[in-house]
């Protein structure tokens, strides 16, 4: 029978499936019906210190939207302060000890102070690790990327200098040179890489002619991204990778190991296909090892990495190669 | 100490008292509230007092319960103190004696306010405290908010060192919400000063086991005259004890006090005696008059229990021939007030005595201008001063008031006034204590704020008054002359007098979505011709809008206090925009970047879209246009009418001759037509399935279904759409769904009610639907067509005329359409007894009357008594009623049996027989006049005739309702409910229970649910909502329902008959959304709220009618169906549970789980009462 377990970030997973934070999570029984289905870890969803601090005008807002009207009601609520990030550091206590496989905090931070400060409170409630969201929306037009890149780099140094426990770093695909940013973060000690944070874009609505913010989720196919990334790193960095996006299928699981892939994340699956449906990708991926004879992961962890290759083509390029791969014979040739 | 801080008197007063105080016992009481409040806050937040703990801070069921816990309190070695005011300290007197008669040195902070009589007044003067001064607390009096800050702390002082109770007080709104900048007390300097000696010997004599004693017996005449005698040299002690604090405090800060102060010209012959927030204006005063050459003088009493002669004496200059005393409150038969009274009793045994008269000023918060003062002074000049005098007011009556001759201002130079107009919740108040803050804290100048609210709960009214200048303000009174006026809401403009008091050259500000070249169509002829003849500054801002384009919404008030600073000058505007944008940066800067700079770009555009007015030569001569005057009865021309252009102060006293007892006309609100609705209901007829849900969720009876004959139908004006009325009794009749939309709160409830899909109601602005005013007018001028269907459904119920309508409810109200439908029912022999709160301000808020009479003249008799004793008041009401009607029926037996022709007789004897229903007597009743009205010719038979008739009122059987909220009937007034309900007697009590202090500000209540978050509840309530309705079951004999509109219309009519029909006691515990709850959705949802509570098992429907005892049947009917809604999602649509999670999450976590097993548990309850298992 094959063996599923990996090594992540340190920490000892029953199997590569992660699951991805996400809106499920409000509910702890769902994260409890994660685990019994199989989950190899929890990543609890993000602290947004921008959702704080919304939460917090919205808070005030609220309490005194029927204020001033009347002598005798000159404010209806008592002065309330919000409690900064205890409720969502409360919760994730509250999972701690309603789970046993490895529990990941996430954090999404604006200022730096506030990311030490947040992931020494994550750190605080139990959790075996903890994933920090990089990224940068651009807006404005004077900033150059290398500022971008060093508030990160900066990020990671503080965080990584005063937690104790594994740190992994999401991050967005939205960079000049992924790879040398990557790179630059592995140099910092981080344990383990996911790719790729997915971003929401605006929309516009056309009848009513006001911006829109639509919820969308990853579409199949969508995997090929992390995993010509995973691909190409594998072996090229010490920290760890865990492929996100597009992850719907054992068979899925399978490519980014195939890829080099330490662990997985999936959302959208389990959005679509319910909780239990980590139990069928568990299968799918045991099947196809069995069918092919891997006794563990390592077996074939990596096997189609750019290092493992000797073809250039595949990931070097590859968008040329995945839009003409079956129209070009030549092409085709040369990459076999 | 030197920190300067801006706050209001409460805020003062609570910062001392915290240092000082180790327990409060408190009783929420306006305006006092605030101070328990910021104590409760604070103590929540880990604040420590002098000794290094945090405060325990506990909320009782009445002052009386408050009173009686800071006596144990004491007992036990803390140091207690307490905040009230008005009918609350009244409560407290009883122990009060106790107190002060065992000599423990406990503080109460009085925000001084009316005591009610002929009505209520939530408003300043000393009538309350005057009613203790025979208790034995000292009696110390502050004038401001600076000594608030500072006699506060030789209250608590001198009560350790003394022995003796201490009550603080100062004036009640305009002290205690009055904002000042003033110097705050560092706790490190007070607890310098504090005797800690005395705390310990305190300590040592509490009650203990350890060392035990026997306090609080019964003592004979023997020993009880001797014993209390042996306290007086406590008191002959106190007047040294205080001097000596006060001493200290002048000391530390550089302030004069003394148990007397005196103030003017060291040989002034005329002096004035007053204390309180009026001596203030009076210093003022004396600084001008003196200035222009007078030589008068004020001796302000800070000290008044225990009164020292010797003090006074000291104080006072020799030279002093007259003086004029001042009293803040009313004793009618007196020989005059008691600071007067003290002080000619003083004088009494003294060779030299000035010449002494009193008088009243300032009752119930009226405005003490210096103006009203100098007549005072001038009064004194006369040859013969007028004793007994009022000020303030004219009394064409009595002729107790003095002659103003000329308006002076006696501000000092430099002080620049400034006055807003704004609108209830839309920030302005907000923002001018900002702008206060930020000139008070990061500047020299000094600062003052006051703010007026309305007294209604919807559309209200804001005027806030702020002074700033370089010495410290001691005008005490609203602006009379302002340097900038500011209107934030267009709609007032022609509405009130918005320009009265604007200087010659002064400047005005108004928000408004015209442009320039509108204003010559919009603005009223009169203030064309003030600005024009005032050489006005006349800027407009269309703030409205810039607010929208940046992103704020509605928030118009940063951008209008931007134009604030930069057309009043008070500070540079650059420094301003500097001290705006920093104090943007502290409120926003860590709530992200966006919200700090949409508030930059505000104040930014506050300044720059400015556009100033020219104004045209031609305004001087601008003429109102002729409008033919609505024809409306006297009194809402004389008096509602002035009163709500607030010009109630120019209302003489022989206004109100022949309703000296209180007494308002039924139906004011009728003419009030606020048209303040942003929205109002469009009748979509098409739509439309005659249900008449509409009509019977609104809260302000607005819309309602209307029928008409053929006839009156081919009357009806051509916009008045109709539609052939459904149903078998109907179809000779049109139907018409009509709306008033002038009276309209624009709430949204009728629409969101409105069952069909494509809803038959559509919320509209008020401009497409102004056809419909008419449309109203004519539909109120139809035949009544009462009789027309029964009202035993919710349709037919609808049909009868609402006896109550256009009250002073918030929008989207959960109480007032209870009430609406009762009147509907029983409105034309109806009784209510009010207890006070929010059913008591939007059913009876002078001038506007929102109960009213059909077309019989006929209608709900309503009346307030106080909070506490409602459900006593209503009992007397019916013992009252049920007493004449047994001699009505006495008179009846009497005739009957003499002989009174046989139509009399047997219309008599059905009476006898039914004069206990209420509908057949109602019907009796026009008969019964008619016959009696006939001459027997018999003497005795007339004789008894004639009495009967006398009595005609009585024929006809009252329902008597008693109304209130939870915080009466849980808390306050449960005693006496209780004891009404047993009684036995027939009367039908309905809560409207919003689970909170409503008309004060959101105070917890025991019908306040576990886990939400109201005042004294900051981190949510910790234990479960009282079950008044199953508790009073266990009586057996009382009817009880609880019920909710939205959930189940046809329960809560079946309810209400059910409960008027039951000859006995009867409860009605009705569920009422509440602005206090923070409903998210809006208050457009309160009826589906309601729905959404039962459906969730957060609130249940039951009726226990006895009578079905008697049918053998089961008493207990459950109406809720098993819970089908998670009552964790219907918790977190609501503020007052939701933020309970961003605030203590895990005690929320506790709590929410906790009432969710609760809910369970009492479903379980009541199911298995029910008998269904």
């Amino acid at each position: 029978m094959a063996r599923l377990n990996t090594t992540y970030m340190g920490l000892e997973l029953e199997n590569p499936i992660i699951i991805g934070a996400n809106n499920l999570m409000a509910n702890i029984e769902n994260i409890k019906r994660m685990q019994e289905a199989g989950a190899g870890a929890i990543v609890y969803r993000s602290l947004f210190e921008e959702q704080i601090e919304l939460e917090e005008l919205q808070l005030v807002d609220r309490a005194q939207e029927y204020d001033d009207r009347h002598w005798e009601m000159i404010d209806v609520f008592p002065n309330i302060h919000h409690a900064g990030p205890k409720e969502h550091l409360y919760q994730l206590e509250k999972i701690r000890e309603a789970i046993s496989i490895p529990l990941i905090g996430s954090l999404n931070c604006i200022n730096q102070d506030v990311w030490v400060h947040y992931a020494k409170k994550i750190e605080e409630t139990g959790v075996d690790g903890l994933e920090i969201n990089l990224y940068s929306v651009p807006y404005d037009i004077e900033l150059e990327g290398t500022s971008i890149k060093k508030t990160h780099y900066e990020i990671i140094e503080e965080v990584k200098k005063n937690l104790s426990i594994p740190v992994s770093v999401k991050l967005s695909f939205f960079y000049t040179n992924p790879l040398n940013v990557i790179k630059e973060m592995d140099g910092l000690g981080i344990d383990a890489l996911v790719i790729f944070n997915r971003l929401f874009q605006p929309d516009i609505d056309i009848e009513k002619e006001e911006h829109s913010s639509r919820f969308y989720l990853s579409s199949k196919g969508d995997y090929r991204l992390p995993l010509r990334y995973t691909g190409l790193l594998y072996k090229n960095i010490e920290a760890d990778i865990c492929s996100s996006t597009g992850i719907f299928t054992g068979k899925d699981v399978v490519r980014m190991i195939l890829g080099g892939a330490t662990a997985i994340q999936c959302v959208t699956a389990i959005y679509k296909n319910k909780i239990t449906h980590i139990t069928h990708m568990l299968k799918e991926l045991e099947d196809w090892m069995e069918s092919k004879g891997y006794k563990n992961l390592d077996d074939f962890r990596g096997k189609m990495s750019r290092k493992n290759l000797s073809s250039p083509f595949a990931y070097q390029r590859g968008q040329y190669v995945d839009i003409l791969l079956s129209k070009e014979p030549i092409i085709k040739d040369y990459t076999i | 100490m030197k920190k300067m801080k801006t706050m209001d008197g409460n805020t003062a007063a609570s910062h001392v008292a915290y240092a000082f105080t180790e327990v409060a016992a408190i009783y929420p009481i306006t305006p006092s509230s605030p101070m328990a409040e910021n104590i409760d806050e604070w103590s929540a937040y880990g604040q420590k007092n002098i000794f290094g703990q945090e405060v325990n801070v506990v909320e009782l069921q009445s002052e009386g319960g408050a009173s009686g816990s800071v006596h144990g309190s004491l007992q036990a070695g803390a140091l207690t103190s307490t905040f009230t005011a008005s009918q609350g300290l009244l409560l407290m007197i009883p122990n009060m004696y106790k107190i002060s008669g065992e000599l423990l040195p406990g503080v109460f902070h009085v925000s001084a306010r009316a005591v009610a009589t002929h009505a209520l007044s939530i408003f300043g003067d000393h009538s309350d405290v005057m009613s203790t001064r025979q208790t034995g607390f000292a009696l110390l009096a502050s004038g401001g908010v600076q000594e608030v800050m500072d006699l506060g702390a030789v209250a608590h002082l001198s009560a350790i060192k003394s022995r003796i109770p201490f009550l603080h007080f100062f004036d009640g709104f305009r002290t205690s919400h009055e904002v000042q900048k003033i110097e705050t007390w560092d706790y490190e300097d007070l607890k310098k000063m504090v005797d800690m000696e005395a705390i310990k010997d305190f300590r040592n004599r509490a009650l203990s086991p350890m060392h035990p004693v026997t306090r609080g017996t019964a003592q004979n005449p023997d020993i009880f005259f001797q014993s209390r005698e042996s306290s007086n040299t406590f008191y002959q002690r106190v007047p040294g004890i205080v001097e000596d604090y006060m001493r200290q405090v002048s000391k530390v800060t550089g302030r004069d006090y003394s148990l007397f102060n005196y103030y003017g010209d060291p040989n002034a012959k005329h002096v004035i005696v007053a204390m309180g927030s009026v001596t203030d204006t009076i210093e003022e005063t004396i600084d001008y008059l003196n200035g222009n050459g007078e030589a008068v003088g004020l001796l302000k009493v800070h000290l008044y229990r225990p009164f020292s002669a010797k003090h006074f004496m000291e104080a006072l200059p020799s030279s002093v021939e007259r003086l004029a005393v001042l009293d803040r409150t009313k004793e009618p038969g007196a020989l005059g007030e008691p600071l007067y009274e003290d002080i000619k009793t003083m004088y009494f045994d003294m060779d030299k005595r000035p010449l002494i008269v009193g008088g009243r000023y300032g009752l119930g918060s009226k405005d003490t201008t210096p103006s009203q003062i100098k007549a005072v002074f001038d009064n004194l000049k006369k040859d013969e001063p007028k004793n007994g005098f009022t000020i303030g007011i004219v009394d064409d009556v009595t002729n107790t008031s003095l002659e103003i001759k000329k308006d002076i201002v006696t501000e000092p130079e430099g002080t620049i006034m400034c006055k807003f107009w704004g609108f209830g919740s839309d920030g302005t108040v907000g923002a001018n204590k900002n702008a206060i803050k930020i000139i008070g804290d990061n500047t020299d100048m000094y600062a003052q704020g006051y703010f007026q609210y309305d007294s209604k709960k919807s559309g209200g009214l804001t005027i806030s008054h702020l002074r700033f200048g370089k010495n410290k303000i001691k005008s005490t009174y609203l602006i009379q002359q302002a340097d900038y006026i500011a209107c934030h809401n267009q709609a007032y403009v022609g509405q009130y007098d918005l320009l009265k008091g604007l200087k010659d050259g002064g400047k005005f500000v108004l928000n408004c979505r015209w442009g320039q070249e509108e204003l010559e169509e919009k603005l009223p002829a009169d203030m064309k011709r003030y600005m024009a003849e005032n050489n006005i500054d006349f800027y407009i801002i269309n703030a409205t809008d810039i607010a929208r384009d940046i992103g704020l919404g509605n928030r118009i008030n940063m951008i209008m206090q931007a134009s604030f600073f930069k057309i009043a000058k008070v500070i540079e505007l650059d420094e301003a925009v500097k001290l705006l944008k920093k104090a943007i940066e502290e409120s926003y800067g860590r709530k992200g970047k966006n919200i700090v700079e949409m508030n930059y770009q505000a104040v930014e555009r506050g300044i720059e879209d400015l556009i100033r007015v020219d104004i045209p030569d031609s305004w001087k001569d601008a003429e109102e246009e002729k409008v033919q005057k609505e024809d409306a009865p006297d009194f809402i021309k004389e008096v509602l009418i002035p009163i709500n252009r607030q010009e109630g102060d120019e209302i003489p006293v022989s206004q109100f001759v022949g309703a000296e007892d209180g007494t308002f006309p039924q139906g004011t609100a009728a003419y009030e037509k606020r048209g303040i609705a942003v929205e109002v209901p469009h009748w979509i007829k098409e739509n439309c399935i005659q249900c008449n849900q509409c009509a019977y969720v609104c809260p302000h009876s607005v819309i309602r279904p209307f029928l008409l004959t053929e006839e009156e139908a081919k009357d009806a004006p051509e916009s008045f759409e109709m539609l052939d009325a459904k149903g078998k009794s109907l179809k000779d009749y049109k139907f018409k769904i009509q709306i008033s939309p002038l009276d309209c709160t624009g709430c949204g409830n009728c629409a969101e009610t409105c069952p069909p899909k494509d809803k038959a109601l559509k919320m509209m602005a008020p401009n497409t639907q102004a056809h419909e005013k008419q449309n109203w007018d004519y539909a109120l001028s139809l035949s009544p067509k009462e009789d027309v269907m029964e009202p035993t459904s919710l349709k037919g119920s609808q049909f009868k005329k609402p006896l109550f309508e256009f009250c002073g409810a918030c929008g989207g109200c959960g109480e007032s359409s209870y009430a609406r439908l009762i009147t509907q029912l029983y409105g034309d022999r109806m009784m209510i007894s009010n207890a006070t709160g929010c059913s008591s301000i939007w059913g009876g808020s002078a001038p506007s009357t929102p109960y009213t009479t059909n077309h019989e003249g006929r209608g709900p008799a309503w009346a307030n008594s106080l909070f506490e004793d409602n459900a006593e008041y209503g009992y007397g009401m019916a013992l009252g009623n049920n007493q004449i009607m047994a001699k009505v029926e006495d008179l009846a037996r009497e005739l009957v049996e003499l002989g009174a022709g046989d139509q009399l007789e047997e219309v008599l004897s059905e009476w006898i027989a039914n004069r206990n229903d209420g509908e057949k007597t109602k019907k009796l009743y026009p008969r019964m006049v008619e016959l009696l009205e006939k001459e027997i010719r018999n003497k005795e038979a007339d004789r008894l005739r004639n009495q009967l008739l006398d009595l005609k009122d009585y024929f006809i059987r009252k329902s008597v309702w008693v109304f209130g909220g939870d915080g009466w009937a849980y808390d306050i007034g449960y005693g006496g409910l209780d004891h009404v309900l047993a009684s036995g007697e027939d009367i039908n009590v309905f809560v409207f229970d919003t689970e909170v202090y409503s008309n004060t500000g959101g105070q917890s209540s025991k019908a306040t649910q576990l886990g939400a978050v109201a005042k004294f509840a900051a981190s949510g309530k910790k234990v479960k909502k009282k079950d008044l309705g199953l508790m009073v079951t266990t009586y057996g004999y009382v009817y009880v329902a609880k019920i909710a509109m939205g959930a189940n219309k046809n329960q809560t009519l079946k309810a209400i008959r059910e409960a008027e029909a039951y000859k006995g006691p009867s409860l009605i515990i009705a569920y009422a959304p509440c602005v206090n709850h923070g409903i998210r959705s809006g208050m457009t949802h309160t009826q589906s709220r309601t729905k959404e509570a039962v459906e969730s098992g957060y609130w249940h429907l039951f009726r226990y009618n006895p009578l079905l005892k008697k049918e053998d049947k089961n008493p207990f009917i459950l109406d809720s169906k098993e819970p089908s809604k998670s009552l964790r999602d219907f918790l977190m649509g609501e503020v007052r549970f939701a933020s309970l999670t961003k605030t203590f999450p895990e005690i929320a976590d506790e709590l929410f789980e906790q009432a969710e097993q609760d809910a369970k548990e009492k479903y379980e309850t009541y199911r298995k009462l029910a008998g269904s298992d």
